[in-house]
């Protein structure tokens, strides 16, 4: 379903990513995992087109970005470095504005997205008023109202209490099992997505330090922290590779 | 092509949300009523005459100082400001082209544009009407003219705006910087008389060539040809860099 291959990008500043390779499935929750500044977010806005890549290339369902860009992101759904919001429009106004790209999309899909992230009895209001928690809950209400293939989200538990981490989490499997929805999600708290992902890419300074199936990164009885602190240890030439102490073990 | 009529939609809801725009409509509107409620009083006492329709001399002053204003400012929040704000995301993450984002937020501003002149130009001719009926019926074919004329030389004001606020990733400083440079071009002419032709913004009085006979049909045609020239060249500069800006 996703694809990418090679991709490097370098800011002025000198930090980016470099030579980022992974595949994402049809079906899958794939955890793009690492510390903050480790580059998630420059992966997310490359593939996103966001900004330009420097090398490598994005296949996005099996085309390459470059032929129809806006034809993939009829079946993508984003949030991508954080949930901004127009503070003058009410949350059903941002709702309608994105269901305008999607001819043929019920209203009543609106309610149901408001529904979904419990943000129904707010709708009406300006989200200039909204809690970080509530814009975060209105950007996920946008993210999914097309329906889409494929969801790219970018730290999304960013603002949320513990209710609505939970609710995030059973939102997403839900939408995965019931609808076979694939999720990007990026995240530093490792802990946390290992309890969702499948499969999942270590980013630390920009690269890919390991990437592959949940159950193999974490395999030898290893969290799915443990394994990445091992992987950095490593990459850093300061102890054994997690693969190894999995083999000890 | 339905994505870009959508995100006009969407861009001209969003313009129309925003409490800075709905003051400058009222204004727009406001101001052609006071104006003749004021010289009614002026020409009853001290026995002023205007020599010209109310709906001309509206969009005398309107062209050559609010409309460039009110457009500069939209234009700034349009792009610079929605850069600010990161919301520009909001656009680009939809099935979207960036060209297609980059014509429709600039049909967005052209509609502005339209909806101004029309609140200018309704206005003062309900205020004409009610002050001197006759001259102001008179008067409305070449009103007319002259409005469309106008919308010609905002167009330009819009396109170079949308291509200035490329450079800057505030709404404030694309503000200024527009508002700047209008004033550097309007002031240069006075040292260096050749700028006139040379700049955009010295056409924003050009509907004046079109009332009255005042102008040949050549030189209306060479302005014409200049405007769009200018409405072409900067707009595609400003697609050019909206293409290649990382976000």
């Amino acid at each position: 379903m996703l694809e990418v291959r090679g991709l490097t990008k370098r800011y002025r500043n000198g930090r980016g990513v470099s030579d980022v390779s992974f595949d994402v499935r049809r079906g899958d929750i794939f955890g793009l995992l690492g510390p903050n500044g480790s580059g998630k977010t420059t992966v997310l806005k490359l593939i996103t087109r966001l900004c330009a890549a420097d090398r490598g290339t994005v296949r996005l369902f099996g085309q390459d970005e470059g032929d129809r860009f806006d034809m993939a992101m009829r079946k993508v759904g984003c949030i991508v470095e954080s949930a901004d919001v127009y503070d003058f429009l009410s949350g059903r106004e941002h709702l309608k504005q994105v269901a305008r790209f999607y001819p043929g999309l019920p209203e009543a899909r609106i309610d149901e997205a408001l529904e979904w992230v419990r943000l129904a009895p707010y709708a009406r209001e300006k989200t200039r008023g909204y809690s970080l928690g509530m814009k975060m809950r209105l950007a996920l209400a946008t993210a999914l109202l097309p329906d889409p293939e494929l969801v790219i989200l970018d730290e999304p538990a960013n603002g949320l209490d513990v209710e609505g981490t939970v609710e995030l989490r059973e939102l997403i499997v839900r939408l995965s099992e019931q609808r076979g929805t694939t999720f990007v999600i990026s995240s530093h708290r490792i802990d946390e997505m290992e309890r969702i992902c499948n499969r999942a890419a270590l980013l630390y300074g920009g690269t890919v330090i390991r990437e592959g199936a949940v159950g193999e990164l974490t395999a030898g009885g290893m969290s799915l922290e443990q394994a990445y602190l091992a992987e950095i240890r490593a990459a850093k030439g300061g102890g054994a590779h997690a693969s190894s102490i999995r083999e000890h073990a | 092509m339905h994505q870009v009529f959508v995100n006009t939609h969407n861009e001209i809801v969003k313009l129309l949300g925003q409490t800075k725009t709905k003051i400058s409509l009222a204004l727009t509107a406001l101001v052609p009523v006071l104006a003749a409620i004021a010289l009614g009083r002026l020409e009853a006492g001290i026995g002023l005459s205007l020599g010209r329709g109310l709906p001309q001399l509206m969009l005398d002053l309107f062209a050559a100082v609010w409309l460039p204003l009110f457009l500069f400012m939209a234009a700034a929040e349009t792009f610079s400001g929605e850069y600010a704000a990161r919301t520009i995301k909001l656009v680009l993450l939809r099935p979207l082209t960036r060209a297609a984002a980059f014509a429709s937020k600039v049909l967005a501003l052209l509609a502005y544009a339209a909806s101004l002149l029309a609140a200018v130009g309704v206005a003062s001719v309900a205020a004409g009407l009610a002050r001197d009926a006759r001259t102001t019926i008179a008067g409305l074919p070449e009103t007319l003219l002259a409005y469309i004329a106008a919308f010609v030389a905002m167009a330009a004001v819009v396109c170079t705006a949308a291509f200035v606020a490329q450079w800057l990733r505030s709404g404030v400083g694309a503000l200024t910087l527009c508002v700047f440079l209008y004033v550097a071009a309007k002031l240069l002419p006075f040292v260096w008389p050749e700028a006139a032709v040379w700049s955009l913004f010295a056409y924003t009085d050009w509907h004046t060539l079109w009332i009255g006979g005042a102008a040949s049909a050549g030189k209306l045609l060479q302005a014409f040809s200049f405007l769009l020239s200018g409405c072409a060249l900067t707009y595609t500069a400003g697609w050019y860099l909206f293409e290649r800006k990382s976000f």
